[in-house]
This record gives structure tokens, C-alpha cells and sequence, in this order.
């Protein structure tokens, strides 16, 4: 990672070539009809050339995961540490293409925002531990606090009771349900359990499936796979085991069979659509398996006390 | 051979010459780091490497000015442009001869010739370093031309 962004930090992209260099642009080929004619087919990317400010969250997120509550970093990492903090100071309300690497306009994230505020989290975690130094804590702990209230007072829909897909917005959108994953809120709190509901509404054609957000399900494009387990996680760590089960294991039925899927999956037919395998996919699958594993044990726990 | 003149203008050029290296790493130019390149065949901690790097890197600077040094010696002529062309010379040979080969000295990097390994492991350099950027071999032969000039400039024929 450190040698991967090398070229670029503190800025971090979201797509890099081997060489750490930007890859190229995209172009459409008009010539090809594309499987199923889903055009345009394109090849290369245009998130190279996109912003997405959750990807300091993600990095962030995973050297906290990876060094533990003892490990030590070394002077390189807590230097990339640093400069990851004070830019994510600098720019969180800077709008950005998200995610789901909208094309139209560039958006204040509620996505973006949680993962601004998780790699202030985080470091300032890390800094309580005696693993980082040097960072500045005071305007850590304020711009924490800032995003915290930014989400809390503009992503929250009063109207709609939910968090929306970005500040001011009126679209439900599924990766709100990270929300709870990365522990910005219970996900037994009034607001996750309404805003799961909203989704749920709008969002989920038929159990298993979830669409990330009602502009996707407009445009008529499959389920994304990856919000299926999303759900599955959320209502975990809700505390509802079976109905975290049902969902999981319905999501699993769309699975090929040496058990790989898709980016998203036909809501009609069931059919697997976009890249194939799709590591964001079992991504999610990995997390809400340790969800479950987690509650399942906690369960069992509680009924041994009983 | 001109000792004195040696050991202080090698010292600079050396110290120039790391400078440039370093710097052009600190600007986003190339993702190469010689030092640690350099300690890493010694130890596989970050820190560490660093320091036992830059040692040897000088030392390496060093050593190889002798080379300049003593073909200024034989042609009896020390000037900034011919230390910048045997600095030039000196950089195409690392380039297309000393980093591609460096996998196959170094414990601690992958080796073009196989699969990934479960360790983590550095970088190839590959041809001209271009893994490390694309404008790597650039860093490299602007640095070991100054290298090269420094000594021809100020090194004094005996």
C-alpha cells in the first residue's frame, strides 16, 4: 500500500496501474454490442479519474484492523497516518463522485462522510493506544465531531425518517447500512431501524436482493450482490440472528456452483449480471459471516444464562 | 591519484548525488528508494533498512567515484562535462544491467521468473526501473550526471 500510493500521497487514488501510475482513460467501443447488448461497452475505468474521499476510511480502517490494539507502526506507515488525517481535515466536505462512482454530479456522500469520519476514528484510536504520534488531536477530535453532525442533521431525512444517500438528499440508498457496520451507530437505534425499514420498502425486490440506491433500480440494473450481505450484517449485529440467516442464505442461493457471484444479479430472472467474481461482493459475504459467527455465539451465550 | 581531492569531491558528489535520489522520491517523481532498497537486502524492518541503506549507499558513492577518479587519472583531463558523460554511462549500465538483475540478488524481492509468494516482498524494478515509475530512469540520470559533473568540475588532475 505504501508503495502503491507512493507517487501520489497524500492524495490517495481510487485506481492505480501496477506501476503506481494513473491508469488509462476510458473509451467507449460503439462497434461492440456488449453480452446481453449492454451497452456501451467501455474499457478502462473512469474512477481513475474520479474523487472518493471514502477510500482514506477504508485504508485507515484497514492498518487498524491489521496492527491490532498491540502491534506497533513504524515511522513510514505513521507518517501516511498523518498526512491521511490532516487531508481528510482539509477536504471531507468537499463533494465526490461516491461509491458508486456517480458520473452525473459530484455529491456530499453520506458514505464518503461515515468513512471521513471512521479514519479520524481510527487514528485517533490508534493515537489513544501510544501507536501514532505526531497527529494534531484537537482538530481530529473537531473535525470527527463536525462530520458526526453533518450526518447526523443533513443526511437524516426528517421527512422520510431515514439517512439518505447524501446530504439534503431524498434517495434511499442501501450503503446507509454501513453506517452501523462501521459503528457510527447501533444498528438497534431508532434511526437504523427505521432507515433499515426504508430500504427494505424501496430497495429489496425479493428477499436476498437489495438494490444500492433507487437511481440504480430506476435505470432498471440488477440487485447489487454486495448489499444482500449488507442486510445480512446489519440485522446481525441487530441482534435478529434468524432473520440475518434467511437473508444471508438467500443471498447465497445466487451463487454459482463453485460458489462465486457476481457484481449484481438479475432481479427477475436471477442471473448473474456485471463483473464476475466480484471480490466487493464476497467481501461482504466474508463480513456478514463474522456478523453472524458473532451473534450466533452471543446468542447461545444469553441462552446458557437463561 | 590525487587522495585528498578524491575523498572530499567523491564525499560531495555523494551526498549530491542521495540528495537527488531521495528528493525526486519526495517529489512523486519515482517510487524508488536505493537506500532502502539497499538495507532491505539486510533486514526486512522499514526503519531499519533505511538507515543501514543510506550507509551503504554512501559508501557505495563512494567507492564508485574512484572509478571517475582513476579515468581522469589516465586521460590526464578532469572536467565537468566528461564526469557527466561517465555519469551518464555509469546510470545507463544501472538501469539496463544493475536493477534488472537486482531480484535475483535480493532476498527480500520478488523475482520475475515466479507466482506470487504467502511473504510480502518488494517490487522488481525491472528494465530502466520503470516498475517503480515511469520516470525513474529520468531521477537516475540526472542524478548520476551531477555526480559525475561535481567530480569532473572540482577534482584535481595530479
Amino acid at each position: 500500500m505504501l508503495h502503491a500510493t507512493r507517487l501520489t500521497r497524500p492524495e490517495l487514488r481510487v485506481v492505480y496501474d501496477v506501476f503506481g501510475e494513473r491508469p488509462p482513460s476510458e473509451h467507449e467501443l460503439s462497434h461492440l454490442h456488449g453480452y446481453a447488448s449492454s451497452r456501451p461497452v467501455r474499457i478502462g475505468n473512469a474512477a481513475s479519474e474520479q474523487l472518493q474521499l471514502d477510500v482514506y476510511g477504508e485504508v485507515v480502517e484497514a492498518v487498524s484492523h491489521f496492527i491490532g490494539e498491540r502491534e506497533k507502526l513504524d515511522r513510514e506507515m505513521q507518517k501516511m497516518l498523518r498526512q491521511s488525517a490532516e487531508y481528510v481535515c482539509e477536504h471531507w466536505q468537499e463533494p465526490d463522485n461516491g461509491m458508486w462512482e456517480e458520473r452525473d454530479q459530484r455529491r456530499n456522500y453520506t458514505h464518503s462522510l461515515l468513512m471521513c469520519w471512521v479514519a479520524l476514528d481510527r487514528i485517533l484510536k490508534m493515537q489513544t493506544r501510544g501507536q501514532l504520534h505526531g497527529i494534531s488531536v484537537g482538530k481530529c477530535e473537531s473535525e470527527r465531531k463536525r462530520i458526526r453532525e453533518e450526518i447526523e442533521t443533513h443526511c437524516w431525512n426528517q421527512e422520510l425518517e431515514a439517512y439518505t444517500q447524501a446530504s439534503g438528499s431524498n434517495v434511499i440508498d442501501a450503503s446507509a447500512l454501513l453506517l452501523a457496520y462501521h459503528g457510527f451507530e447501533e444498528a438497534s437505534s431508532q434511526r437504523m431501524q427505521k432507515t433499515r425499514q426504508r430500504i427494505r420498502d424501496r430497495l429489496v425486490p425479493r428477499p436476498g436482493l437489495v438494490h444500492r440506491n433507487e437511481q440504480s433500480k430506476d435505470r432498471h440494473e440488477g440487485a447489487f450482490a454486495a448489499c444482500s450481505f449488507w442486510e445480512a450484517d446489519f440485522l446481525a449485529l441487530s441482534g435478529n440472528f434468524s432473520e440475518a440467516t434467511e437473508v444471508f442464505e438467500a443471498a447465497l442461493g445466487y451463487a454459482n456452483d463453485v460458489d462465486l457471484l457476481a457484481e449484481e444479479i438479475d432481479a427477475e430472472s436471477g442471473d448473474a449480471l456485471g463483473n464476475f467474481p466480484q471480490g466487493f461482493t464476497h467481501l461482504g459475504l466474508i463480513n456478514a459471516a463474522l456478523s453472524l459467527h458473532t451473534s450466533e455465539k452471543r446468542a447461545h451465550k444469553l441462552e446458557r444464562r437463561l | 591519484m590525487n587522495w585528498t581531492s578524491w575523498l572530499l569531491w567523491g564525499f560531495v558528489s555523494t551526498v549530491v548525488l542521495t540528495s537527488i535520489l531521495a528528493g525526486s522520491q519526495g517529489i512523486g517523481m519515482t517510487r524508488m528508494n536505493i537506500p532502502y532498497l539497499l538495507g532491505t537486502i539486510f533486514t526486512p524492518s522499514r526503519d531499519k533498512a533505511k538507515f543501514i541503506g543510506f550507509f551503504l549507499h554512501f559508501a557505495n558513492g563512494w567507492i564508485f567515484s574512484l572509478i571517475y577518479v582513476a579515468t581522469f587519472q589516465v586521460l590526464q583531463e578532469s572536467t565537468w562535462w566528461l564526469g557527466a558523460g561517465i555519469g551518464l554511462v555509469h546510470a545507463t549500465f544501472v538501469l539496463t544491467m544493475a536493477l534488472p538483475v537486482l531480484p535475483a540478488l535480493h532476498p527480500r524481492m520478488a523475482n520475475e521468473q515466479y507466482g506470487p509468494a504467502v511473504v510480502r516482498q518488494l517490487e522488481p524494478l525491472g528494465f530502466l526501473g520503470l516498475h517503480y515509475g515511469i520516470r525513474t530512469p529520468i531521477s537516475v540520470l540526472i542524478a548520476h550526471a551531477i555526480f559525475g559533473a561535481i567530480l569532473g568540475a572540482f577534482y584535481v588532475v595530479k
